[in-house]
C-alpha cells in the first residue's frame, strides 16, 4: 500500500483530529526551520513547504466543500479561509525564491508562521469544530480516509506480483489483461458487456 | 472515499510520481509540490474513471497496474533512471491512468467533465469533493505545471489512450441555447 505521509494512530477515524494533529506538526516544523541554521534550515523549510502544500490541498479538496454545505454561513467561513491560504501561499512563494541565509528570510518566515497559525486557529474554532458537530462519525471517518489518500506517497516496495521493476519491464502493460478479466467477470455476473 | 477494501492510493501516488518526474516543475520545492498537487488530482480523477467500482479497483490491484515500462521508453531514458526512492514504485504506475491524467491536465473542459464522472464512482463515497487545483488552477499552479499542462509536450503520453477516455466520458454536453445565439 502507499506510504503514509502524515497522520495515523487515533486520528485515523476523525478528519478533524487528523487535521488538528497536522496543524501541530506544522507549528513544530516552523520552530525547527526558525531555530536551525545552514543546510538544516533549508531541509526543515523544504519539509515545511511539503507539509503545507499537501495539507492545504487536502483541506480544499475534502473539508472545505463539506463545510460549505454543512455549516450556517459556510460559504463566508470557507471563503475567508481560502483568502488566508492564498496570502500564505504568496509569502511562501517569496520564501521559496530566497536563500535561507538571506537576512530577510527569518523575519519573513516568522511573519508567515504567525499568519499560518492564526489561520489554523480560525479553521479549528470556526470550521472544524462546527463540522464535527454536524457530521456523522462515518462521514468524518470517510473524510479522514480521503485526506490520507490525498497525502499518500508512492510505495517503496514493488507490486506483489512483480519481483522487481526490471521484471516488470519484461512483463509490460497489463491494461488489456485487466480489461479482459473485467469483461469476463461482468459477463459471468450477468452484465451486458 | 470508498468504505471498501480496495485502496487505489498506491497506484495514484506512483502514477503521480511518474508524471511529475517526467515533466518536472521549474523552480524550488514549492513549485514541485504545487505541480504534484494538481497532478495527483488529475490522476485521482483518471483512476476513479478507469476503475470506478471497488471490484474494478480490486482487480487492478490484484493483477497489478502494469508499471511504467512503455511510458519510460516513450519519454526517454532520463525518466527511467533510478531515483532516490528506488524504482519499486514504478511497478505501481498505471499507463492508462497516466495517459488519461495527461489528457485532463492539458484540457480544462475535459477535466471538468471528468470530475463530474469521477464523483459518481464508488470511491468518492458520496462526499462533495472538489478538485480545484486541477479544474481551477491559480497563476502559481499554472507556472508550476507549465510542462504538464502543455498539450504538445504531453501529447505522446496523452495520445496513448485518449480515445478510450473520450469513449468513457461519452459525447460532450450540447452547448446551451445562448451559446448558439452568440455563435450566430
Amino acid at each position: 500500500m502507499a506510504e503514509r505521509a502524515h497522520g495515523g494512530g487515533a486520528a485515523d477515524n476523525d478528519v478533524v483530529a487528523l487535521l488538528k494533529r497536522q496543524h501541530q506538526q506544522i507549528k513544530e516544523l516552523f520552530h525547527e526551520a526558525e531555530t536551525a541554521t545552514g543546510d538544516r534550515r533549508r531541509e526543515a523549510f523544504n519539509r515545511l513547504v511539503k507539509l503545507l502544500a499537501v495539507h492545504e490541498t487536502a483541506e480544499e479538496e475534502v473539508v472545505h466543500p463539506a463545510a460549505r454545505r454543512a455549516l450556517e454561513a459556510g460559504d463566508r467561513i470557507v471563503d475567508e479561509r481560502l483568502r488566508e491560504e492564498r496570502e500564505a501561499k504568496d509569502v511562501l512563494s517569496r520564501l521559496d525564491d530566497m536563500d535561507t541565509d538571506d537576512p530577510d528570510f527569518l523575519p519573513t518566515l516568522q511573519a508567515l508562521r504567525d499568519d499560518v497559525l492564526a489561520h489554523a486557529d480560525s479553521e479549528e474554532r470556526l470550521e472544524f469544530s462546527r463540522l464535527q458537530e454536524k457530521t456523522s462519525p462515518r462521514s468524518l471517518a470517510m473524510m479522514a480516509k480521503a485526506v490520507r489518500a490525498a497525502e499518500a506517497m508512492a510505495p517503496t516496495h514493488p507490486h506483489p506480483g512483480v519481483e522487481s521493476a526490471t521484471k516488470n519491464i519484461l512483463l509490460g502493460p497489463v491494461a488489456s489483461l485487466v480489461d479482459r478479466t473485467r469483461d469476463a467477470m461482468r459477463r459471468t455476473m450477468g452484465g451486458k458487456d | 472515499m470508498s468504505a471498501g477494501p480496495a485502496d487505489l492510493s498506491p497506484l495514484i501516488a506512483a502514477t503521480t510520481r511518474w508524471l511529475t518526474r517526467a515533466y518536472a516543475a521549474p523552480g524550488g520545492p514549492l513549485g514541485a509540490e504545487l505541480a504534484a498537487a494538481q497532478t495527483r488530482q488529475a490522476v485521482t480523477v483518471a483512476a476513479w474513471l478507469r476503475y470506478p467500482t471497488d471490484l474494478d479497483a480490486a482487480l487492478v490491484l490484484g493483477l497489478g497496474p502494469g508499471g511504467s515500462a512503455r511510458l519510460d521508453w516513450l519519454v526517454g531514458a532520463d525518466c527511467a533512471a533510478p531515483d532516490e526512492a528506488g524504482d519499486a514504485w514504478r511497478t505501481w504506475v498505471d499507463e492508462v491512468v497516466a495517459s488519461w491524467a495527461a489528457c485532463l491536465l492539458g484540457d480544462p473542459a475535459l477535466a471538468g467533465a471528468a470530475v463530474t464522472g469521477a464523483l459518481a464512482a464508488e470511491h468518492a463515497g458520496g462526499l462533495p469533493l472538489e478538485f480545484r487545483r486541477l479544474t481551477a488552477p491559480d497563476d502559481s499552479d499554472r507556472r508550476a505545471a507549465a510542462l504538464l499542462r502543455h498539450p504538445d509536450l504531453v501529447a505522446p503520453v496523452a495520445a496513448l489512450h485518449r480515445d478510450a477516455l473520450l469513449e468513457r466520458l461519452g459525447p460532450p454536453a450540447p452547448p446551451a441555447a445562448g451559446d448558439h445565439a452568440r455563435a450566430a
